[in-house]
Protein backbone atom coordinates (compact mmCIF):
# COMPACT_ATOMS: atom_id res chain seq x y z
CA UNK A 1 0.00 0.00 0.00
CA UNK A 2 2.79 2.41 0.93
CA UNK A 3 4.55 1.91 -2.43
CA UNK A 4 1.26 2.88 -4.16
CA UNK A 5 0.94 6.03 -2.03
CA UNK A 6 4.58 7.02 -2.56
CA UNK A 7 4.43 6.22 -6.28
CA UNK A 8 1.33 8.39 -6.57
CA UNK A 9 3.22 11.20 -4.82
CA UNK A 10 6.26 10.77 -7.13
CA UNK A 11 4.01 10.68 -10.23
CA UNK A 12 2.17 13.79 -9.04
CA UNK A 13 5.46 15.63 -8.45
CA UNK A 14 6.99 14.46 -11.76
CA UNK A 15 3.95 15.36 -13.88
CA UNK A 16 3.61 18.69 -12.14
CA UNK A 17 7.30 19.34 -12.90
CA UNK A 18 6.79 18.51 -16.59
CA UNK A 19 3.60 20.48 -17.11
CA UNK A 20 4.08 22.97 -14.28
CA UNK A 21 7.41 24.16 -15.67
CA UNK A 22 5.83 24.65 -19.10
CA UNK A 23 2.96 26.61 -17.57
CA UNK A 24 5.35 28.68 -15.46
CA UNK A 25 7.51 29.45 -18.50
CA UNK A 26 4.48 30.27 -20.63
CA UNK A 27 3.18 32.58 -17.90
CA UNK A 28 6.51 34.39 -17.69
CA UNK A 29 6.62 34.77 -21.50
CA UNK A 30 3.09 36.20 -21.49
CA UNK A 31 3.82 38.62 -18.66
CA UNK A 32 7.27 39.56 -19.98
CA UNK A 33 7.31 39.01 -23.77
CA UNK A 34 10.39 38.72 -26.03
CA UNK A 35 9.52 42.08 -27.64
CA UNK A 36 10.86 43.86 -24.55
CA UNK A 37 14.42 43.38 -25.81
CA UNK A 38 15.63 46.84 -24.83
CA UNK A 39 15.43 45.73 -21.21
CA UNK A 40 16.73 42.22 -21.85
CA UNK A 41 18.64 41.78 -18.61
CA UNK A 42 15.75 43.17 -16.56
CA UNK A 43 13.30 40.91 -18.39
CA UNK A 44 15.51 37.85 -17.85
CA UNK A 45 15.98 38.60 -14.14
CA UNK A 46 12.24 39.16 -13.68
CA UNK A 47 11.44 35.99 -15.60
CA UNK A 48 13.74 33.90 -13.46
CA UNK A 49 12.46 35.49 -10.24
CA UNK A 50 8.87 34.91 -11.31
CA UNK A 51 9.62 31.32 -12.31
CA UNK A 52 11.41 30.72 -8.99
CA UNK A 53 8.51 32.19 -7.01
CA UNK A 54 6.01 29.97 -8.84
CA UNK A 55 8.26 26.91 -8.51
CA UNK A 56 8.69 27.58 -4.79
CA UNK A 57 4.91 27.80 -4.30
CA UNK A 58 4.55 24.51 -6.18
CA UNK A 59 7.22 22.85 -3.99
CA UNK A 60 5.46 24.12 -0.83
CA UNK A 61 2.24 22.57 -2.15
CA UNK A 62 4.01 19.23 -2.62
CA UNK A 63 5.49 19.53 0.86
CA UNK A 64 2.03 20.13 2.36
CA UNK A 65 0.76 16.92 0.70
CA UNK A 66 3.81 14.96 1.94
CA UNK A 67 3.35 16.33 5.48
CA UNK A 68 -0.34 15.44 5.47
CA UNK A 69 0.46 11.87 4.30
CA UNK A 70 3.26 11.43 6.86
CA UNK A 71 1.44 12.69 9.97
CA UNK A 72 -1.80 10.95 9.02
CA UNK A 73 0.07 7.62 8.61
CA UNK A 74 1.95 8.12 11.88
CA UNK A 75 -1.27 8.87 13.81
CA UNK A 76 -3.06 5.86 12.23
CA UNK A 77 -0.10 3.66 13.12
CA UNK A 78 -0.11 4.96 16.70
CA UNK A 79 -3.86 4.24 16.99
CA UNK A 80 -3.37 0.67 15.66
CA UNK A 81 -0.53 0.02 18.12
CA UNK A 82 -2.54 1.28 21.13
CA UNK B 1 19.74 8.17 -33.40
CA UNK B 2 23.43 7.23 -33.38
CA UNK B 3 25.27 4.75 -35.61
CA UNK B 4 26.50 1.37 -34.39
CA UNK B 5 30.17 2.47 -34.18
CA UNK B 6 29.35 5.42 -31.90
CA UNK B 7 27.18 3.30 -29.63
CA UNK B 8 29.93 0.62 -29.55
CA UNK B 9 32.50 3.27 -28.57
CA UNK B 10 30.28 4.56 -25.77
CA UNK B 11 29.67 1.04 -24.47
CA UNK B 12 33.44 0.41 -24.48
CA UNK B 13 33.87 3.56 -22.40
CA UNK B 14 31.31 2.19 -19.95
CA UNK B 15 33.15 -1.15 -19.71
CA UNK B 16 36.48 0.65 -19.06
CA UNK B 17 34.88 2.78 -16.32
CA UNK B 18 33.26 -0.31 -14.79
CA UNK B 19 36.52 -2.31 -14.82
CA UNK B 20 38.65 0.47 -13.28
CA UNK B 21 36.15 1.11 -10.47
CA UNK B 22 35.65 -2.61 -9.88
CA UNK B 23 39.36 -3.37 -9.56
CA UNK B 24 40.41 -0.23 -7.66
CA UNK B 25 37.69 -0.35 -4.98
CA UNK B 26 38.98 -3.37 -2.91
CA UNK B 27 42.62 -2.16 -2.61
CA UNK B 28 41.45 1.41 -1.90
CA UNK B 29 39.06 0.12 0.80
CA UNK B 30 41.87 -1.91 2.44
CA UNK B 31 44.19 1.10 2.39
CA UNK B 32 41.54 3.42 3.87
CA UNK B 33 40.67 0.89 6.58
CA UNK B 34 44.35 0.48 7.42
CA UNK B 35 44.60 4.27 7.77
CA UNK B 36 41.52 4.37 10.02
CA UNK B 37 39.43 6.34 7.51
CA UNK B 38 36.20 4.55 8.37
CA UNK B 39 32.59 5.40 9.12
CA UNK B 40 30.17 3.55 11.41
CA UNK B 41 27.21 1.93 9.67
CA UNK B 42 24.61 3.34 12.06
CA UNK B 43 21.73 1.37 10.58
CA UNK B 44 23.14 -1.98 11.74
CA UNK B 45 22.77 -3.29 15.31
CA UNK B 46 26.49 -4.12 15.62
CA UNK B 47 27.55 -0.78 14.04
CA UNK B 48 30.37 -2.11 11.82
CA UNK B 49 33.20 0.17 10.74
CA UNK B 50 33.22 0.57 6.95
CA UNK B 51 35.99 2.24 4.90
CA UNK B 52 34.84 5.70 3.87
CA UNK B 53 35.83 7.93 0.92
CA UNK B 54 35.76 4.97 -1.50
CA UNK B 55 33.98 7.30 -3.93
CA UNK B 56 37.53 8.00 -5.11
CA UNK B 57 37.34 4.74 -7.06
CA UNK B 58 34.20 6.02 -8.85
CA UNK B 59 36.11 9.16 -9.85
CA UNK B 60 39.06 6.99 -10.99
CA UNK B 61 36.76 4.80 -13.09
CA UNK B 62 35.03 7.83 -14.54
CA UNK B 63 38.37 9.45 -15.40
CA UNK B 64 39.60 6.24 -17.10
CA UNK B 65 36.35 5.98 -19.07
CA UNK B 66 36.60 9.60 -20.17
CA UNK B 67 40.25 9.23 -21.23
CA UNK B 68 39.24 6.26 -23.39
CA UNK B 69 36.38 8.34 -24.83
CA UNK B 70 38.87 11.09 -25.66
CA UNK B 71 41.23 8.54 -27.28
CA UNK B 72 38.60 6.74 -29.35
CA UNK B 73 36.02 9.43 -29.95
CA UNK B 74 38.39 12.40 -30.36
CA UNK B 75 38.95 15.53 -28.28
CA UNK B 76 35.93 17.40 -26.99
CA UNK B 77 35.72 20.31 -24.54
CA UNK B 78 32.61 18.60 -23.14
CA UNK B 79 34.79 15.77 -21.77
CA UNK B 80 37.26 18.20 -20.17
CA UNK B 81 34.47 20.29 -18.61
CA UNK B 82 32.69 17.19 -17.29
CA UNK B 83 35.84 15.70 -15.78
CA UNK B 84 36.83 19.08 -14.31
CA UNK B 85 33.43 19.45 -12.63
CA UNK B 86 33.60 15.93 -11.17
CA UNK B 87 37.20 16.41 -9.99
CA UNK B 88 36.49 19.72 -8.22
CA UNK B 89 33.35 18.34 -6.53
CA UNK B 90 35.37 15.25 -5.54
CA UNK B 91 38.11 17.39 -3.97
CA UNK B 92 35.47 19.30 -1.96
CA UNK B 93 34.07 15.92 -0.90
CA UNK B 94 37.51 14.75 0.27
CA UNK B 95 37.89 17.94 2.33
CA UNK B 96 34.41 17.39 3.81
CA UNK B 97 35.17 13.75 4.63
CA UNK B 98 38.46 14.63 6.33
CA UNK B 99 37.30 17.81 8.06
CA UNK B 100 33.49 18.27 7.94
CA UNK B 101 32.43 21.56 6.36
CA UNK B 102 29.58 23.71 7.67
CA UNK B 103 26.11 23.42 6.12
CA UNK B 104 26.56 26.80 4.38
CA UNK B 105 30.19 26.44 3.28
CA UNK B 106 29.71 23.11 1.51
CA UNK B 107 27.10 24.30 -1.04
CA UNK B 108 29.06 27.53 -1.49
CA UNK B 109 32.24 25.61 -2.28
CA UNK B 110 30.47 23.24 -4.69
CA UNK B 111 29.72 26.31 -6.83
CA UNK B 112 33.39 26.12 -7.82
CA UNK B 113 32.63 22.82 -9.56
CA UNK B 114 30.61 24.77 -12.14
CA UNK B 115 33.74 26.70 -13.21
CA UNK B 116 34.97 24.24 -15.92
CA UNK B 117 31.57 24.34 -17.69
CA UNK B 118 31.48 28.14 -17.55
CA UNK B 119 35.13 28.63 -18.58
CA UNK B 120 34.94 26.20 -21.50
CA UNK B 121 31.48 27.43 -22.51
CA UNK B 122 30.06 23.91 -22.84
CA UNK B 123 26.46 25.02 -22.41
CA UNK B 124 23.65 26.42 -24.49
CA UNK B 125 21.69 29.22 -22.78
CA UNK B 126 18.42 28.12 -24.43
CA UNK B 127 16.98 25.34 -22.23
CA UNK B 128 14.16 23.44 -23.95
CA UNK B 129 10.78 22.87 -22.29
CA UNK B 130 7.86 20.72 -23.41
CA UNK B 131 5.01 22.55 -25.18
CA UNK B 132 7.11 25.74 -25.35
CA UNK B 133 10.46 24.93 -26.97
CA UNK B 134 13.71 26.79 -26.33
CA UNK B 135 13.56 29.48 -23.65
CA UNK B 136 16.07 32.30 -24.08
CA UNK B 137 18.21 32.93 -20.98
CA UNK B 138 21.42 34.20 -22.56
CA UNK B 139 22.51 36.39 -19.67
CA UNK B 140 21.19 34.49 -16.65
CA UNK B 141 21.87 30.91 -17.72
CA UNK B 142 25.55 30.96 -16.62
CA UNK B 143 24.44 32.15 -13.17
CA UNK B 144 21.87 29.36 -13.02
CA UNK B 145 24.70 26.87 -13.72
CA UNK B 146 26.40 28.17 -10.57
CA UNK B 147 23.26 27.17 -8.66
CA UNK B 148 22.45 23.95 -10.57
CA UNK B 149 25.72 22.11 -9.81
CA UNK B 150 25.57 22.67 -5.99
CA UNK B 151 21.85 21.74 -6.01
CA UNK B 152 22.38 18.38 -7.75
CA UNK B 153 25.60 17.63 -5.83
CA UNK B 154 24.04 18.32 -2.42
CA UNK B 155 20.67 16.70 -3.27
CA UNK B 156 22.50 13.46 -4.15
CA UNK B 157 24.62 13.83 -1.01
CA UNK B 158 21.46 14.08 1.12
CA UNK B 159 20.09 10.75 -0.17
CA UNK B 160 23.35 8.85 0.41
CA UNK B 161 22.09 7.53 3.74
CA UNK B 162 21.70 3.76 3.26
CA UNK B 163 23.73 0.93 1.78
CA UNK B 164 23.45 1.32 -1.99
CA UNK B 165 20.85 4.11 -1.89
CA UNK B 166 22.95 6.63 -3.83
CA UNK B 167 24.89 4.26 -6.10
CA UNK B 168 21.83 2.15 -7.01
CA UNK B 169 19.41 4.96 -7.76
CA UNK B 170 21.98 7.11 -9.55
CA UNK B 171 22.90 4.14 -11.79
CA UNK B 172 19.25 4.07 -12.91
CA UNK B 173 19.29 7.85 -13.50
CA UNK B 174 22.56 7.82 -15.50
CA UNK B 175 21.40 4.87 -17.65
CA UNK B 176 18.17 6.75 -18.39
CA UNK B 177 20.12 9.86 -19.37
CA UNK B 178 22.39 7.73 -21.59
CA UNK B 179 19.34 6.32 -23.38
CA UNK B 180 17.76 9.75 -23.82
CA UNK B 181 21.02 11.26 -25.11
CA UNK B 182 21.41 8.34 -27.56
CA UNK B 183 17.94 9.11 -28.94
CA UNK B 184 18.85 12.79 -29.15
CA UNK B 185 21.97 11.86 -31.18
CA UNK B 186 24.39 13.43 -28.69
CA UNK B 187 27.32 11.02 -28.90
CA UNK B 188 29.77 12.64 -26.48
CA UNK B 189 27.18 13.34 -23.80
CA UNK B 190 25.93 9.75 -24.11
CA UNK B 191 29.54 8.56 -23.62
CA UNK B 192 29.78 10.69 -20.45
CA UNK B 193 26.51 9.21 -19.13
CA UNK B 194 27.62 5.64 -19.89
CA UNK B 195 30.99 6.19 -18.22
CA UNK B 196 29.13 7.41 -15.11
CA UNK B 197 26.74 4.45 -15.14
CA UNK B 198 29.61 1.97 -15.60
CA UNK B 199 31.50 3.40 -12.61
CA UNK B 200 28.39 3.58 -10.45
CA UNK B 201 27.30 0.03 -11.27
CA UNK B 202 30.72 -1.34 -10.29
CA UNK B 203 30.64 0.69 -7.08
CA UNK B 204 27.10 -0.49 -6.30
CA UNK B 205 28.35 -4.10 -6.18
CA UNK B 206 30.47 -3.15 -3.13
CA UNK B 207 28.18 -0.50 -1.67
CA UNK B 208 24.88 -2.47 -1.70
CA UNK B 209 23.56 -4.15 1.45
CA UNK B 210 25.55 -5.19 3.48
CA UNK B 211 27.96 -2.44 2.43
CA UNK B 212 31.66 -3.23 2.28
CA UNK B 213 32.53 0.35 1.29
CA UNK B 214 31.09 3.84 1.73
CA UNK B 215 31.43 6.47 -0.99
CA UNK B 216 31.50 9.30 1.54
CA UNK B 217 30.90 12.89 0.51
CA UNK B 218 33.73 12.37 -1.97
CA UNK B 219 31.54 9.99 -3.97
CA UNK B 220 28.15 11.61 -3.50
CA UNK B 221 29.24 15.18 -4.28
CA UNK B 222 31.25 14.05 -7.34
CA UNK B 223 28.40 11.89 -8.69
CA UNK B 224 25.76 14.58 -8.01
CA UNK B 225 27.89 17.20 -9.77
CA UNK B 226 28.38 14.74 -12.65
CA UNK B 227 24.62 14.41 -13.14
CA UNK B 228 24.21 18.20 -13.02
CA UNK B 229 27.00 18.62 -15.58
CA UNK B 230 25.39 15.97 -17.82
CA UNK B 231 22.09 17.87 -17.75
CA UNK B 232 23.79 21.08 -18.86
CA UNK B 233 26.25 19.64 -21.40
CA UNK B 234 23.64 17.30 -22.91
CA UNK B 235 20.89 19.97 -22.90
CA UNK B 236 18.53 17.68 -20.99
CA UNK B 237 17.85 19.95 -18.02
CA UNK B 238 14.15 19.22 -17.53
CA UNK B 239 14.56 15.49 -18.20
CA UNK B 240 17.24 15.36 -15.48
CA UNK B 241 15.06 17.28 -13.02
CA UNK B 242 12.22 14.78 -13.53
CA UNK B 243 14.60 11.79 -13.21
CA UNK B 244 15.90 13.28 -9.95
CA UNK B 245 12.43 13.82 -8.41
CA UNK B 246 13.05 11.44 -5.44
CA UNK B 247 16.26 13.38 -4.68
CA UNK B 248 14.48 16.72 -5.02
CA UNK B 249 11.59 15.57 -2.82
CA UNK B 250 14.05 14.37 -0.18
CA UNK B 251 16.18 17.52 -0.24
CA UNK B 252 13.38 20.09 -0.41
CA UNK B 253 11.11 18.42 2.15
CA UNK B 254 14.07 18.08 4.52
CA UNK B 255 15.17 21.70 4.05
CA UNK B 256 11.60 23.04 4.28
CA UNK B 257 11.00 21.07 7.51
CA UNK B 258 14.14 22.42 9.18
CA UNK B 259 13.80 25.87 7.59
CA UNK B 260 17.49 26.25 6.69
CA UNK B 261 20.51 24.46 5.23
CA UNK B 262 21.58 21.70 7.61
CA UNK B 263 23.97 18.82 8.09
CA UNK B 264 22.60 15.49 9.34
CA UNK B 265 24.85 15.62 12.41
CA UNK B 266 23.39 19.03 13.42
CA UNK B 267 19.81 17.72 13.78
CA UNK B 268 19.12 16.56 17.31
CA UNK B 269 15.58 15.08 16.90
CA UNK B 270 16.27 11.94 14.82
CA UNK B 271 13.95 11.31 11.83
CA UNK B 272 14.51 7.54 11.98
CA UNK B 273 15.45 5.09 14.74
CA UNK B 274 16.91 1.59 14.69
CA UNK B 275 14.78 -0.93 16.59
CA UNK B 276 16.08 -3.89 18.56
CA UNK B 277 14.89 -6.27 15.81
CA UNK B 278 17.11 -4.45 13.27
CA UNK B 279 14.22 -2.74 11.47
CA UNK B 280 14.11 1.01 10.93
CA UNK B 281 11.19 3.09 12.14
CA UNK B 282 10.11 6.71 11.53
CA UNK B 283 10.06 8.68 14.76
CA UNK B 284 7.12 10.92 15.67
CA UNK B 285 9.49 13.80 16.55
CA UNK B 286 7.96 17.08 15.37
CA UNK B 287 11.33 18.80 14.96
CA UNK B 288 12.86 16.10 12.75
CA UNK B 289 12.92 16.69 8.98
CA UNK B 290 10.25 14.88 6.91
CA UNK B 291 12.69 13.25 4.51
CA UNK B 292 11.97 10.65 1.82
CA UNK B 293 13.09 7.90 4.21
CA UNK B 294 10.61 9.09 6.81
CA UNK B 295 7.83 9.14 4.21
CA UNK B 296 8.72 5.57 3.18
CA UNK B 297 8.59 4.49 6.83
CA UNK B 298 5.42 6.44 7.67
CA UNK B 299 3.15 3.38 7.53
CA UNK B 300 5.42 1.10 9.55
CA UNK B 301 8.97 -0.19 10.08
CA UNK B 302 11.06 -1.71 7.29
CA UNK B 303 14.50 -3.23 6.81
CA UNK B 304 17.26 -1.15 5.24
CA UNK B 305 17.15 -3.32 2.09
CA UNK B 306 13.39 -2.76 1.69
CA UNK B 307 13.81 1.02 2.04
CA UNK B 308 16.49 1.06 -0.67
CA UNK B 309 14.28 -1.11 -2.91
CA UNK B 310 11.43 1.40 -2.53
CA UNK B 311 13.85 4.23 -3.40
CA UNK B 312 14.92 2.32 -6.51
CA UNK B 313 11.30 1.75 -7.56
CA UNK B 314 10.51 5.46 -7.11
CA UNK B 315 13.62 6.40 -9.11
CA UNK B 316 12.69 3.97 -11.91
CA UNK B 317 9.21 5.53 -11.99
CA UNK B 318 10.66 9.06 -12.17
CA UNK B 319 13.03 7.94 -14.93
CA UNK B 320 10.09 6.53 -16.93
CA UNK B 321 8.39 9.93 -16.60
CA UNK B 322 11.68 11.62 -17.56
CA UNK B 323 11.64 9.63 -20.82
CA UNK B 324 8.04 10.79 -21.33
CA UNK B 325 9.20 14.39 -20.77
CA UNK B 326 12.00 13.88 -23.30
CA UNK B 327 9.56 12.70 -25.99
CA UNK B 328 7.28 15.67 -25.24
CA UNK B 329 10.28 17.93 -25.89
CA UNK B 330 11.15 15.97 -29.05
CA UNK B 331 7.57 16.29 -30.36
CA UNK B 332 7.90 20.01 -29.78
Amino acid sequence: MRIVALSALAIFVSLSVIFGVSLIMRATILILPYSMTEFRIVVEVLRVLLALALAYSWLRGGKAIADWYFWRSVSLRGRDES
Amino acid sequence: MLDVFTVGTALTVSVVAFAVTYFTTPPLASWLKHRGIVGIDVHKLDGPKIPQMCGLSVIAGLAAGLFSLELVGGHSPDIVAFLGTVAIAGIIGVVDDVRPLSSKLKPALTMLAAAPILLLGTYDPHPIFPLIGAFRLTILYPMLILVAIPVTANAVNMLDVFNGSMSGTLTIVSLTLAGVLAFAGKATAMGLALALSGSLLAFYLFNRYPARVFGGDTGSLACGAAVGALAIIGRVELVTVVALVPYIMNAFYGLASVGRLYERREIKPRPVKLRNDGLLEATAERGAPVTLTRLILAEGPMSEQQIVSVMQVLTALSCALAIFAFFLVEVQ
